[in-house]
């Protein structure tokens, strides 16, 4: 088992809190349990600033050597302010401190806002099954635009005990920590784009060409695939983040109920390492059913995982 | 016939299939848009780390430009949707045979959705943004205090003192920094339309907005250099404000 699923997962939320029904008390946080599962949710309503800036350093110190942290700053220019920067400074005060500064690669600062992305829930959307409803609350009655039919979504269990239930964290944490598709997806087009410059009649030296692209690609290949001899060749650098697979597999079991989504990311992996990086190919034509294959295998398990290609990604906010 | 983006790498390969068929591959340039019987689109496109599909913006400005195009996709996707799709690995036998069964973009073809981002989307977010915060806003106000300025200039030499103080206020200053910063962190996914052309008079224009008028020591210079200024954000205005009539989310 990873540490992935070991450690607990807290997830800070600054956002419109003390315009909705829970406002937050005034030592400025509090936290809401998961039904059945340990991790956390820690609400935070406090517009960019230096001090916040602090505050949320020292909330993310506290947390951090024990858990993995999934933060989320509202970038509203006409609200909380937070921006690109923002991200920055808190990594750079949290790592002052020497005995956090290896355990930043367990934080992941986000910036979110406008709607339409998983953090938030919306009925109409499938990838929308996160922690947030309209006007600083938790999600709870929908109406249907075209019938006024009222639609109710419990995700609080236990007001009183601060407890939600378990489906948000789930949701979330597979879109913005592991986000698999989005991992595959990258994988599988800097292959079509790379391979688009492959001459077949070179189906010898296949995996050598792969070997020589300079960007991501290769590095997303050996980490998707796990070829041990691979990896101990791979410059000791630190991970991008689209070529950390680390998890993912455990997260298609847990999240989306079942191994089947497991079992196809399993079979995709198969198809690539042997194809792309194990077999040796004796004909031209056999390099263009193996190219067809990954893309395809790939393309196939992307489309087949339930999560949207995240357009947080963007810079929405300039730097 | 023009393929986009137009640093893809065509194979030797691909281009003999191509001009056996009758056809030669050249880069896309803007005067396809009206030339052009067919046009192919090798998406989605890198930008960064992340990959974006335009066609949506394409098929938008090509029905209005030249109905009668085909838009290709090209690609080796199994699952690929529609006539329009070129599959490297299945080449027809006959070229102009599959153009006959493609869709035009007067029939109102529209790209398959493959759940993949779309420069429609961008779009939105880069010009409306999320609670007023989009480069719309922020340079209808920078235009506001541009015309005020200008107009208040014009009117009345004496309003060099005011007007430089009125155009100093952090949020006269904050509109024009945002909209410059914002079309900064944009403008790499912009050039994945076919505006490549107009993106570049953009540039022009928004490096002519940059707030210069500390150098400007009289009110000559002023008044000229706040005109100058005004007629490029107008300008700029204008152009944009047409352009985003082809990036519809919402096209049957």
């Amino acid at each position: 088992m990873s540490s992935t699923v070991a450690l607990r997962r807290i997830f800070i939320i600054v956002w419109d809190w003390n315009s909705g029904l829970h406002p937050i008390p005034p030592k400025g946080l509090d936290e809401w349990g998961a039904e059945g599962i340990a991790h956390l949710l820690v609400r935070v309503d406090q517009v960019n600033s230096p001090d916040a800036l602090g505050f949320l350093s020292d909330l993310i110190a506290a947390y951090l050597p024990d858990a993995h942290v999934l933060v989320f700053l509202h970038a509203n220019q006409s609200s909380h302010r937070y921006a690109s920067k923002s991200r920055g400074e808190i990594y750079d005060r949290l790592g002052d401190q020497v005995h956090l500064r290896q355990k930043l690669s367990r934080l992941k600062i986000n910036l979110f806002g406008g709607g339409g992305t998983p953090i938030y829930y919306d009925p109409d959307i499938p990838h929308c099954r996160g922690f947030l409803g309209s006007k600083g609350n938790f999600p709870s009655i929908f109406q249907d635009p075209n019938t006024g039919k009222e639609q109710e979504v419990r995700l609080i269990v236990d007001a009183e005990q601060n407890q939600l239930t378990s489906e948000p964290f789930r949701h979330v944490w597979g879109h913005y920590w592991v986000n698999t598709r989005q991992k595959v997806y990258s994988l599988m087009e800097n292959f079509r784009l790379w391979i688009d410059d492959f001459d077949p009649a070179r189906y010898k030296d296949f995996t050598q060409y792969l070997r020589n692209e300079q960007g991501l690609l290769w590095p997303q290949l050996v980490y998707f695939t796990q070829i041990k001899t691979e990896l101990k060749q791979l410059p000791e650098v630190p991970k991008h983040e689209w070529a950390d697979f680390t998890g993912c597999e455990q997260q298609l079991e847990l999240a989306y109920d079942g191994t089947t989504l497991a079992d196809q990311y399993r079979a995709a992996r198969k198809t690539v390492e042997h194809l792309a990086l194990i077999k040796s190919h004796k004909s031209s034509e056999e390099a263009v059913v193996a190219i067809s294959e990954i893309y395809n295998a790939l393309d196939a398990l992307q489309n087949a995982i339930p999560e949207a290609l995240s357009y947080d990604t963007i810079a929405h906010f300039p730097r | 016939m023009p393929i986009f983006p137009d640093d893809w790498p065509m194979l030797p390969a691909r281009r003999a299939w191509f001009e056996a068929q009758g056809y030669t591959p050249v880069p896309y340039q803007p005067t396809h848009a009206h030339e052009a019987r067919v046009l192919l689109l090798v998406t989605p496109i890198r930008v960064g780390d992340d990959f974006v599909r335009p066609d949506g913006v394409w098929a938008q400005y090509f029905q209005e430009q030249n109905p009668e195009a085909v838009l290709l996709q090209a690609g080796i996707r199994d699952r690929a949707m529609g006539p329009n799709y070129l599959h490297w690995g299945r080449l027809p036998d006959n070229f102009g045979l599959f153009l006959q069964g493609a869709q035009r973009v007067g029939e109102c073809w529209r790209p398959p959705d493959y759940r993949e981002k779309k420069l429609e989307v961008i779009w939105q977010r880069f010009w409306d943004g999320h609670s007023r915060e989009g480069f719309a806003n922020w340079l209808s106000k920078a235009m506001r205090s541009l015309q005020i300025a200008d107009d208040k200039l014009h009117k009345n030499s004496g309003y060099e003192a005011q007007g430089r103080a009125f155009l100093a206020k952090p949020d006269k200053k904050q509109a024009f920094e945002n909209m410059q910063l914002r079309w900064k962190s944009y403008r790499p996914y912009l050039m994945l339309t076919p505006f490549f052309n107009q993106i570049e008079a953009c540039d022009q224009w928004l490096r002519n907005i940059e707030p210069g008028w500390t150098d400007c020591n009289d009110y000559q210079s002023l008044s000229a250099r706040i005109h100058d200024c005004r007629l490029s954000i107008e300008a700029l205005d204008r152009l944009l404000t047409n352009l985003s009539q082809y990036f519809k989310t919402d096209v049957p």
